[in-house]
């Protein structure tokens, strides 16, 4: 028996590393081999590849799976903005507080639709497509976050031909949906799939009254919409609001890709 | 030759995923050996690495076309391979490699001292944890870079890094004599 302990520590490392790097490999059977190649080519043969489509084009057709509701409130949703702007001029105050009430109630539309893959038997659904959950999750955002960029672009459009100010209308519209978004993609990270129905609407009364308080502060001390409104605090705000949303979009479709993959290697359930 | 044998992993996969699902075979072939080895080398039993490795393409063949690609294919497929074997012992609780694994003998070594010492070596591999070993294979078997094993076994660099440090300390401590916890 070698007596290790005369060798010096390098040197040994240096044995093992050079015997790992000299193993032999283990013999390969040749005709289980092929046995097995020739099985899996069958296998090869039964699967359709679906031909890659442009990112665009399989966004857009995501949008037909989108429930026609779904687009409904968000028309709805339009009309009543358009109604608040229509108020009479003298309550400035009054439109500024209702558009962010409002603004929560956006982000309800579309989260509601993208929880809609967690529910039971989606997961089934996404394998029959030969989709990746996540990619589903990602275009379904996207649609929505195209949709809502529509809105505040509408809102904007109708509030300055109105004569808002447009530091105002992104201070008290485009901020609290922000932020209110965020604050959905946050539970529905954190949550996952018990975050639907009754929880996602309980978190959208729950922001819609931090947004009333929020108003109410500020409409007691009107001057606190000029001190906001400044250049540096409102870019401030959308650039803060901006990069924690897309950093809780991004955790949460990486969420999907973790639960994916444990799912089909580990068979995950809930 | 082969048809698509010369082209890179990442132009096979592009012409996969365009419809040349035949491509897939070839694929298959250039890894099928080099997959065995590693389930053979993570499970240590000849029949279990056969199933492991045709698991792990039955995997990549169902899940090829939701294969997106942010990593070198290769670690992918390995990924999914540790994944295939860490399964299988779950579903058949087996923690140590088998005597098989005994069977390995180093290929440019007669002298007795590089015998006595692989003898050695290969004992002192089935004294490391599984997780350990994992690294320790995927390392020096198959050379991948820290950076690719992490992704692998699902780890960060740091714990990839500690791993196999604390594997090849293992090595030597059970090469010293000192300790060996089989």
């Amino acid at each position: 028996m070698l007596n290790w302990n005369d060798l010096e520590n390098k040197k040994l490392e240096k044995e093992i590393r050079m015997f790992l790097e000299s193993r032999e490999e283990p013999v390969i059977e040749e005709e289980r081999k092929r046995q097995s190649l020739e099985f899996l080519r069958l296998q090869r043969k039964s699967i359709h590849i679906t031909l890659r489509k442009p990112y665009g084009q399989r966004v857009l057709e995501q949008a037909a799976y989108i429930s026609p509701a779904a687009w409904v409130f968000q028309g709805l949703l339009v009309l009543v903005l358009g109604t608040i702007l229509n108020t009479p001029f003298d309550m400035k105050e009054i439109v500024l507080a209702n558009l962010s009430i409002c603004a929560p109630i956006i982000g309800v539309i579309g989260f509601t639709e993208v929880m809609r893959s967690y529910q039971k038997n989606m997961w089934e659904l996404e394998q029959a497509c030969r989709y990746n959950l996540r990619q589903l999750a990602g275009m379904r955002l996207l649609l929505f976050a195209a949709a809502d960029i529509l809105v505040v672009a509408g809102v904007m459009v109708g509030g300055l031909s109105l004569g808002f100010g447009a530091e105002e209308l992104l201070l008290f519209f485009l901020v609290p949906q922000l932020l209110s978004d965020s604050v959905y993609l946050y539970l529905m990270a954190r949550f996952r799939r018990k975050f639907q129905g009754t929880v996602l609407i309980g978190a959208a009364v729950l922001m819609t009254l931090f947004w009333i308080q929020i108003s109410m502060i500020i409409m007691e001390a009107p001057w606190l919409i000029y001190e906001l409104s400044r250049p540096w605090a409102l870019t401030f705000f959308i650039v803060v609001s901006a990069t924690l949303l897309t950093a809780l979009s991004i955790r949460f479709l990486h969420g999907i890709e973790k639960e994916e993959e444990g799912r089909w290697n580990f068979g995950w359930t809930d | 030759m082969r048809r698509g044998s010369k082209l890179k992993d990442s132009e096979i996969i592009g012409r996969i995923k365009q419809g040349e699902a035949e491509l897939l075979d070839t694929l298959i072939e250039q890894y099928y050996d080099g997959i065995y080895r590693f389930c053979y080398y993570k499970i240590g039993d000849r029949e279990a690495a056969y199933d492991c490795t045709q698991e792990t393409f039955l995997h990549l063949l169902r899940y090829i076309e939701t294969y997106v690609e942010q990593k070198k294919f290769k670690a992918y497929l390995y990924r999914i391979a540790a994944n295939v074997c860490t399964d299988y012992f779950r579903k058949n609780s087996v923690q140590t490699v088998g005597e098989e694994m005994l069977e390995w003998i180093p290929k440019e070594d007669t002298e007795l001292k590089r015998v006595e010492l692989s003898d050695q070596v290969l004992r002192a591999l089935d004294c490391l944890s599984l997780a350990q070993r994992e690294v320790i294979i995927l390392h020096f078997f198959y050379d991948f870079k820290l950076r690719e094993i992490a992704q692998i076994v699902d780890i960060n660099m740091s714990t990839a890094k500690s791993r196999l440090k604390q594997g090849m300390d293992k090595l030597k401590r059970y090469m010293r004599q000192e300790e060996c916890s089989c």
